[in-house]
Formats: C-alpha cells, structure tokens, sequence
C-alpha cells in the first residue's frame, strides 16, 4: 500500500527522481538472539519526485529523516523498503503498438547526442498468458530490423532537435507498426482499456510499472558493477568542508578521485578536466590549486572543491546536504549562486537538504517538509512558506526570526518535543503536539498526503 | 555611569608566524536591561572580545590597549583574585557550544551548584544551593525535578537552558551569549530565545549576543555591532542599522541574507574573503572588498563618527549619509 | 560522459604541471618541514644521533675486520688474543705463563677482553648490526600486520573486527616473554625466527587496538563517504584513504616496536634461551655464566657486561626518544603554538 502522491500510472517523463514508499528503519540494542527488536523509524514511507533542472528541498529539524533521505538517495544506505526510480540518461524506450493497442516495448542505449547504439531490453506486451509470451518471443526476434530502423531514423535528425525521435511507423512482418516513446505513450493517459476484467486490469498495471523500468533504474536495488555505472548519474556534496576533503591528498587527487575510481581518462586528460573544473568553480587560476592541500584553503574554497568533486563526472542528479550552512554568511550566497549556475550549465537537478527555511526559499522551486521520517507537506515553495497548512509547518514557520526589526513575528507555540522515532505508534506522528487534534487522528494511521490544489500536498485529516 | 563600558580595546594573540591584530580599537557601552548584538564572521574578534571582558583570554593573548569598565571600575586593572570575584558574579558567559561542554559525569544540578558554591563560597549552604538551583530551572525553562539527571539525559535544547542556569547562578549583571542557540532546531531556539528575553527584562540584566545570525540579532537587540576584521565598523540602535545601514559591510551582509518574509529578491555576494590578521591591510580593513573604496580608503583608517544619535559608522564613503 | 570530451576548439592550451613532478615536489616540501619539527623536539634529534653512532659501529666492524685488524684475534666468536697486554697480567701456572683473561681495556683492546679472550670491542659492534636487523625487521613486520588487521577491522567491523579484537585481547594476556622460553626450548631460535616471532606477536597484539581506534575515526568522516558515492570499492577506501592516514601513526609506533624488540632478545639471551653467536644479550650472559656478574666479583671485569647493557639500553633509549620526536609531528595537537 503506498501513500505517494502520484497513482503508478502517471508516471511521467517528466520525473528524473521517483521516490516510492521509501523507509528506512534501524534495529535499536544489539543481540543475535533478541527476537522482537524495536526500530528507529527513521524514513517511515516518504514519496515525491524530482523533476529535471529543478531543486527540490527538503526541510525539517534535526532527527526528521532528511539527511538519512540524502543518504538512501546516493546509496550510502539501503532501504529497508521502498524505491528510488532514475530517470537513466542512457536510455530510451519505446512502445511497440499496433492499430493503438501496445504489443511490446523496448529500450534501446543512446549516446550523448541521443542516438541510439544499442538495444537494451526488450519486453512483451500486457498480460501473463501464453499469447503474450508468444508476442514477446515474436518481438525479439525481429527486434533487430525495427533497431536498425530506428537508427536510421535517429541518423536522419537534426542533431540539435532535443525532442528526439518521435512516433516511428514501421513496418514488420507485413503488419503496420508504430514505435511511440514511452514519455509520449503515458502522456496520454493510461487507464485500463474498459473491456478488460479485474485480473487484466491487474496485469495491465503491472505492464505499465515494467513499461517504467525501461526507462528508469531503481536505483535502491541495484548493485555490482551496475551500481558503479551508475553512480555516475547520482553524486553529493556534504555539509563540513572541512571534514569532506581528505587532508593528505591535494586538491587535484581530491577532484579527480571519481575519475580514478569510474576509470575515465588518462592521467594527463584527468588533470586537463579538473582544471577546467576548478576553473568553472571559481578557483583560478586552477594551476596554483592544483597541488595545494586542502588545510590551504579556506572554508568556502574547500566547498567548491567538493562542488568540483561532485560535478566532474556530470551527473544529473546532486544531493546537497546543507552545503553552507557551516559556512559564513557571506561566503553562502557565493556557493549557493554557483551552485545554481552550474544546475544551469550541467542540467542539473539538486536534492537540497536544509534545515534553514529562508535558504530554501532561495534555493528550491518545491520543498517538502519532513517530521519524524514523514512528509507533513510538500509544494511549491513560495505556497508552502507563505501559506502553510499543515499545523507542524505554520509552527515551524512561525519559529524563524526575521532579519528586520520592524517586522513583529507571531511565533505558535507548540506543547512538548518532538517524540521518539523508536517505534512510533500507528497514527499521526504529530497527535500529541497539534492543537487541531481530534478523535479521527487518533484512532487511524498517519494521514496519507492529499492534494490541496496547484501542487500542494498536506498530510493532515484536519485541514 | 553605563553598566559596562569598552573603550579603544585592543587585543593582539603571539602566534609563531607574527602577532595576530585580533581586536583594534573597540569602543561600545551596555546599559542596564539592554540587549546589545554583536554581529560577525568568523575571524571577526568578537569571541575574542567577549573572551576579554571575562579576562579569560588564551595565553599567548595580550591587551594592548584599552579599558574595561565595569560599574565603574577598570577590569584590565584588577588582580586576578579580584577578578575572579567579578567573573561570574558580575559578568557571565554562555560559550559557544556551551551545550557540549557539561561534564557528562556529574549530576546537572550538582554541576551548577558547584558553579555556585566557587563562586559565592560560604555564604550558600548546599540546602540553599539547591533551592536556588530550583529557582534557576524554573527561571529557565527547565522541570526542577530533572536536577538530579546526567547531561546526556537531557536533549540539546534542555542542555543549553542548563548551561544558561549555570550562568545565571549568581545573579550577574551582564551575561554574554556567544552563539547561544547555534547548533539548536528553529523551534527550539525561538523559545529559548524568547525566555532569554523575559530573563532580561525580568532581572534588568545587560546582555551581549554575539552570533553570525542577523536574524537572531535583529529580534533580541536594542542596539547592533557590526565587527569586522577586528574592528566594529558600524553601531546603532536595532531598527537604525537595519533600515539605514551606513557602512557598505553592514550593507553587504544584509542583502545577503536570505528572509522568508517580504518579496523574494536576489541575494547579493561580498566578493573576497576576510582579511589575514596577521598583516591586516591598510587603512579601512574592508577596502579590498569594498565597491567604493578610494585612495582615502587604503591608506587611512576611517573613525566611527557619529550619524544619527547614537548611530555610528567608520566608513570614508558612507551611505545614505 | 563515458570519455572526457577534448578541451573545446579555441581555448589556450594550459601548460600544466604534470602530477608527478608535482607530488615529489610535495614530498619534498613535507619532508623539509617534518624534519624542521622533528628537529625541534630535540628529544628526537638526540634519539637520532644515538642511532647514528651504533649504525656507524655496525658499520665500522667489517671494515676494521678486513683492515687494521688481525681475524685471529679480533674475530668476535673465535678469537683469541695470546698475548693481550702488559707482563703483569700473565700469569704462572704450572710453570708456564698464561694470558689472564679477562683483560681490562688497553690500547690493543679497546674495551678489554672477555674470560676467553675475545676482543669485547669486537662484539660490541659485531652485534649492532645484529641487532639494527633483529629490531627494525620486527617492528616492520608488527606495523604492517597491524596497520592492515587495523584497517580491515575498522571498515568492516561484524565478526571480522570481533574476530581480531579478541585474538589482540588474548596475545595482550600472553606472558610473552615465558612463551618465547617455551618456543626458544622447542625450536631454535635465530635472529630471523625471533624476528618473526616478535613481529606477529606484536602485530597481532596492543598496537592493533590503538591504530584500529584511529582508523574508526577515518572511517567516519564525510570523505570516505564522498569516495563511495563516486563509486569506490571497498578496496579503494582502505588503500587510499583509511591506510594512508594510518601510516603516520604506523610509523611512529615502529619505533616503539624497536625498542620492545630489541630488549626482548636481550632477555632471552641471557636466559640462553637463543640460538645466537653472538649479540649484546649474549655477552651479558657470558658475564653471568663466567661468574662475573654476581656478588664481589661485578666490579672486577666491568668491561664484560658494561659496554653491552649501556648499549641495550641507548638504542632501546634512542628508538624511543625517535618516537617521542615524531610524535608531534604525527599528532600536531602536541606542537607548541
């Protein structure tokens, strides 16, 4: 059962990051024998999505969850459960249809310029019977002749036509064919053809989720040499500057560090591209950074360095963990306008993790504010902070001092703390702190999180 | 007479590469029951400053110059026994990450009436000790009948009110807040923030915040310093300094503060970083950074004048002057 | 993305310096300035130069032996000197005279012989080579198995770090020097085989605690976290990152290592428990063994046993005041503002 926001069958290839359900739970106490262990809930089923070029913040005071986020989303932990789809640069899917019913699908490996190299999967049309395993057999077959004509499809294109390939009719086996994109198939809409019975209906949905994975890694369950390729999509800054550099390699082993390990370039190209990095960076000249060590530099310098580190191998999706806010003040508006930059330069989207609202204004199209491993509300940022309506964010808002004195701040008092994450009891994690709480709060699970209008979603029975 | 009052302070550290110019020619007064923000980066002296009013300054740190005075008398001039009788008792401090520093194997209460007990000596029995522990945990925030746990029973918001306890344990007419509610949630730090306040009115204490927070200055000062590199460019009253900065740092800092209130306008940078104390620059400290800087401007150093009342700024260019 | 694209048509072509020339440079430098604090430790320099004098002795005994030295005599195991010094100290017996040996230290010897007459000069510094090799081969062997058991616990933890934090435990209970009495009764012993021994013993035991405790707090920090979301192997971490800021604290526990080494032989040796021709332990034991050591007599031969001891005793010193220098080097907390 899962409470995002999105039903399965909309998504949309406007969606680079895909969270689904995801929870992150850590066994409390130690003992190979204890048998009913307590955990702490510390992603407790959290769903959204990131869109290309966009920053999506997430928000909350400490112990909600959203640093542990940041790590599930680079996989420096794994999800107890839950998914992290990734829109996989590489690939390209198309649906197979015939006189407007899908027959198949396939994805192919595209280059930079989006020309496709290779076929990548191949997979049947809807349904588990034995017609539809005929129709997948069938297709892989003569997936070649269609490969070869999408090429010279993709051959025959402007390069600079971003939009790509487009609907392609082909022909095969004499019958007539057309290869329609998957992000064009679903744009559509995809309900249910109305003839088919409950058991189809079923099979058709699970389609549609396999049609997803075509396009898309789940990155929260994969490993091995796949991971590795793939960890050149997803990369982090960290939030210590001082702590995230290692203090005997120098700024160019530093720097060059995700090339080494990902086996790009020879040493002498490798120097080329940090370099240039640097440079990009605002570190100039680069040659005098080069071979300094990072005690060398100051804190906002050692930031770009980590900046320059996590941008070398031009990923498309950051995860930046409170990048300034061990920074002076003067010094992060320096970082985070570069950072902006290079999301403009890089087409690049960035997780931003903060606790600091004003920042998030700043920084972030949508936010999403966390407490106690859930989402409380999430939207557009200048809807959530001027008009909140969850009780947990018109407090928090509430809370934030405002660097002008004339300006008198109504702050709303809220009872108590912010409860343990150790086995949290089945209802609102916010009960015992709202002042609209009621007996429906009580009684059932954590409110599930429901569209309120333009992209604002609020988890609250009350509001 | 002011409660406490600084005059030309300066304070230089030894180091082995050369003497650090950390603090030059600092001058403020703190009323009773007034609330004075010092605002800063890092490097800017004013934990260096406030470490000098308790005179618990490092080592290989020296006064070059300057007064003190505390109701009256000149601190730099009294014997260390004196001032210890000072310290504490007359002026207190929150230190920075105070939260970390309560020794985790010790009771909070009975840390807090040892504090008192050294400082007041006889004349608090432990009975009364512990009465007035009490009072301090109401004063705060705090359930008195937690007195009796280890710090790291308490969360960090409730180890910080401690901290603050301890502070007041002997009623001090100044208390200086280094960074009190740094490390703290937003939730968390407006209420202690808040309580911090009452205390002051309450007790009519003068108190020093020092932060990099211009938010938190903003709403708990009457009066703001802007220290930068070792010197306070600019003091006034709270409203006077934010609505009509004079010196283009105060100015500079200002636009670079992000706000979730008001139109959501583009953030300005202060390009360059802040100077190496080792060799200040010439004249004005800023004039490396600064958009307006002249010829004036690196070889002079600019006096605070006097703008409005008590506004102040050192600055050769100021602006809306 | 597979392959870095070529610098875009136009741009100037940097003349950039090339990694390597770079990293010996820093090299370079790093070493200037740890030898400038080491040197100013002055406990360290002090170690240094003790080290120095025993090396050059280690040296010097070939040179002497192929030169002005006669191999009858001079030789530490097997010489013999007829005639070591001035009449009175041959002896009649039997009517014939005798050399009496021990002699004490003379122009011909300069520290005087042992009771078979044998230069102790000789075997001074016979066995400073003997011992340089015993001590340093030891250490390295502990600091190498120690610093790798340290790093694997550390990034592992699970039963691995169990696994070798319980065996430390057990070595550390060990009666070291009783179980070696035992070894040296069953096998026997040599300089390589001691070696050996000392080495696992010590890389299995305390050392492997104190540096896992430091690789725990490598572990930790956001940089090894950045290598492995670039996609570092778990191999990669250990060698790159959580060994190399070991190998500071590696070395200096070498030096300490040294010196437990060495004054573990010199145990053993006396107990007679190695196989050894000769070393410093040895010639205390010759002292013990010929009587020279005990009672009234210690004062009548000194030269046996005297050079030797103060010999065990400076290079142990020495190796020690070396770790004592870079200490502060390795832990730059301890450097004076």
């Amino acid at each position: 059962m899962t409470t995002h926001p999105h039903p399965p069958t909309a998504v949309a290839a406007e969606e680079l990051v895909r969270v689904e359900a995801l929870k992150k739970y850590f066994p409390v106490g130690r003992g190979f024998l204890a048998r009913r262990r307590s955990f702490v809930h510390a992603v407790d089923g959290i769903s959204f999505d990131i869109k290309p070029k966009e920053t999506f913040g997430l928000v909350g005071e400490s112990g909600c969850g959203k640093t542990t986020t940041g790590k599930l989303l680079v996989k420096l932990l794994d999800p107890t459960e839950g998914q992290i789809w990734i829109r996989d640069s590489r690939r390209l899917g198309f649906v197979l249809q015939q006189d407007g019913v899908p027959v198949g699908a396939l994805s192919v490996f595209v280059d930079e310029k989006g020309r496709p190299q290779q076929i990548a999967q191949v997979m049947g049309g809807p349904g588990a019977g034995a017609q539809a395993k005929a129709g997948a057999q069938r297709l892989r077959r003569q997936v070649k002749p269609l490969f070869t004509q999408l090429q010279r499809r993709a051959q025959a294109l402007d390069p600079t036509d971003v939009a790509g390939i487009g609907t392609l009719d082909v022909e095969l086996d004499g019958r007539r064919l057309s290869l329609v994109p998957i992000s064009r198939f679903l744009e559509k809409g995809t309900p249910p053809p109305p003839a088919m019975n409950e058991r189809e209906k079923a099979d058709w949905q699970r389609w549609l989720e396999a049609l997803q994975r075509l396009e898309y890694t789940d990155f929260a369950h994969i490993s091995g040499p796949h991971l590795k390729r793939f960890r050149r999509e997803v990369q982090m800054i960290f939030q210590d500057p001082y702590e995230s550099l290692n203090p005997r390699m120098t700024i160019f082993d530093i720097v060059a560090e995700p090339l080494a390990v990902q086996h790009i370039g020879t040493i002498a190209e490798r120097e080329l591209r940090v370099a240039e990095m640097l440079e990009m960076v605002g570190l100039s000249p680069p040659e005098s950074f080069l071979f300094r060590y990072p005690h060398e530099l100051s804190g906002g310098q050692r930031q770009r360095v980590a900046i320059a580190r996590a941008m070398i191998i031009h990923p498309t999706f950051v995860v930046a963990d409170e990048p300034t806010s061990m920074l002076d003040v003067s010094i992060r508006t320096g970082i985070m306008k570069l950072m902006m930059e290079l999301q403009q330069e890089f087409r690049i989207s960035y997780l931003y993790i903060t606790h600091d609202l004003a920042v998030a204004r700043y920084m972030c199209e949508r936010i999403a504010v966390m407490y106690l491993g859930k989402i409380v509300e999430m939207g557009p940022t200048e809807d959530v902070i001027q008009n909140p309506l969850h009780p947990y964010t018109k407090a928090l808002i509430s809370a934030v001092p405002i660097p002008d004195p004339t300006v008198k701040r109504e702050p709303i008092e809220l009872k108590g703390d912010v409860p343990s994450p150790i086995d949290p009891p089945p209802r609102c994690r916010f009960l015992d702190r709202c002042p609209l709480a009621t007996e429906r709060c009580q009684q059932e699970d954590h409110p599930p999180l429901e569209d309120k209008g333009g992209g604002h979603y609020v988890a609250c029975y009350e509001v | 007479m002011a409660l406490l009052e600084v005059r030309n302070l300066r304070i230089r550290y030894r180091t082995k590469k050369g003497e650090v110019h950390a603090v030059d020619d600092v001058s403020f007064t703190l009323e009773r029951g007034e609330a004075l923000g010092l605002v800063g980066e890092s490097g800017c002296g004013k934990t260096t400053l406030a470490l000098a009013l308790m005179r618990l300054l490092p080592e290989n740190a020296y006064v070059l110059g300057g007064e003190i005075l505390f109701q009256g008398r000149n601190l730099l001039e009294l014997s260390e026994e004196e001032m210890r009788r000072v310290r504490w008792k007359g002026i207190a401090m929150v230190f920075q990450a105070a939260m970390n520093s309560l020794n985790p194997v010790y009771r909070v209460g009975d840390q807090i009436i040892e504090a008192i007990q050294t400082h007041q000596g006889d004349a608090f029995s432990i009975e009364e000790a512990r009465k007035k522990v009490r009072e301090l945990f109401e004063l705060v925030g705090l359930n008195p009948r937690r007195m009796n746990d280890y710090p790291h029973e308490y969360s960090g918001g409730m180890r910080q009110r401690a901290v603050i306890a301890m502070a007041l344990a002997c009623d001090p007419a100044v208390i200086i807040a280094d960074e009190p509610t740094t490390a703290l949630d937003v939730i968390i730090q407006d209420r202690i923030l808040r309580r911090l306040d009452k205390i002051r009115a309450q007790l009519n204490m003068g108190v020093i915040y020092i932060s990099h927070d211009i938010a938190v200055i903003a709403e708990v000062s009457h009066k703001v310093g802007i220290m930068y590199a070792g010197n306070l460019v600019e003091i006034g009253p709270t409203a006077e300094i934010f609505q009509n900065p004079h010196h283009p740092y105060t100015a500079g800092l200002m636009s670079a503060f992000p706000s979730i209130r008001g139109e959501k306008r583009e953030l300005t940078t202060i390009p360059g970083e802040p100077p190496n104390l080792l060799t200040p620059p010439p004249g004005c400290r800023f004039h490396p950074r600064c958009p307006y800087a002249t010829a004036v401007c690196r070889e002079k150093v600019p006096p605070l004048e006097v703008f409005e009342g008590e506004h102040r700024a050192a600055c050769w260019h100021p602006l809306n002057a | 993305m597979a392959t870095v694209p070529a610098p875009p048509k136009g741009s100037p072509t940097r003349h950039l310096e090339s990694p390597w020339r770079a990293r010996l440079r820093l090299m370079r430098r790093g070493l200037a300035t740890n030898w400038g604090l080491f040197w100013e430790s002055r406990i360290g320099p002090i170690g240094l130069f003790i080290i120095l004098f025993y090396g050059l002795l280690a040296l010097a005994h070939p040179i002497l032996m192929a030169t002005i030295w006669d191999p009858a005599i001079y030789d530490p195991v097997t010489g013999f000197d007829p005639d070591p010094g001035p009449a009175w100290h041959m002896e009649k017996v039997n009517q014939y005279l005798v050399p009496k040996h021990p002699a004490p230290p003379s122009a011909k010897h300069w520290l005087g012989t042992d009771p078979w007459g044998r230069d102790i000069f000789s075997q001074l510094a016979y066995s400073a080579r003997a011992e340089f090799f015993l001590g340093v081969m030891a250490a390295l062997i502990t600091v190498v198995i120690g610093t790798l058991v340290a790093a694997v616990s550390a990034y592992y933890g699970g039963f691995v770090d169990t696994f070798f934090m319980r065996l430390a435990d057990v070595v550390l209970l060990f009666p070291v020097i009783a179980f070696l009495i035992v070894l040296g009764g069953m096998f026997q012993l040599n300089m390589y085989s001691l070696a050996l021994v000392l080495g696992l013993i010590g890389g299995f035991g305390g050392i492997t605690i104190v540096l896992k405790s430091q690789a725990l707090s490598i572990k930790v920090k956001p940089f090894i976290e950045a290598a492995r979301v670039a996609g570092g192997s778990h191999l990669h971490v250990i060698l790159t990152h959580i060994i190399p800021n070991l190998l500071p604290l590696s070395f200096l526990y070498m030096m300490f290592s040294v010196t437990s080494a060495i004054f573990s032989e010199a145990v053993l040796s006396f107990f007679g428990i190695l196989n050894l021709q000769m070393s410093w332990g040895m010639m205390v034991r010759m002292a013990e063994i010929s009587g020279y050591l005990t009672g009234d007599a210690i004062t009548k031969a000194w030269w046996i046993f005297f050079p030797a001891s103060v010999s065990i005793t400076a290079l142990c010193a020495a190796f020690y005041l070396v770790g004592r220098g870079l200490d502060e080097i390795v832990n730059p907390r301890l450097r004076k503002r």
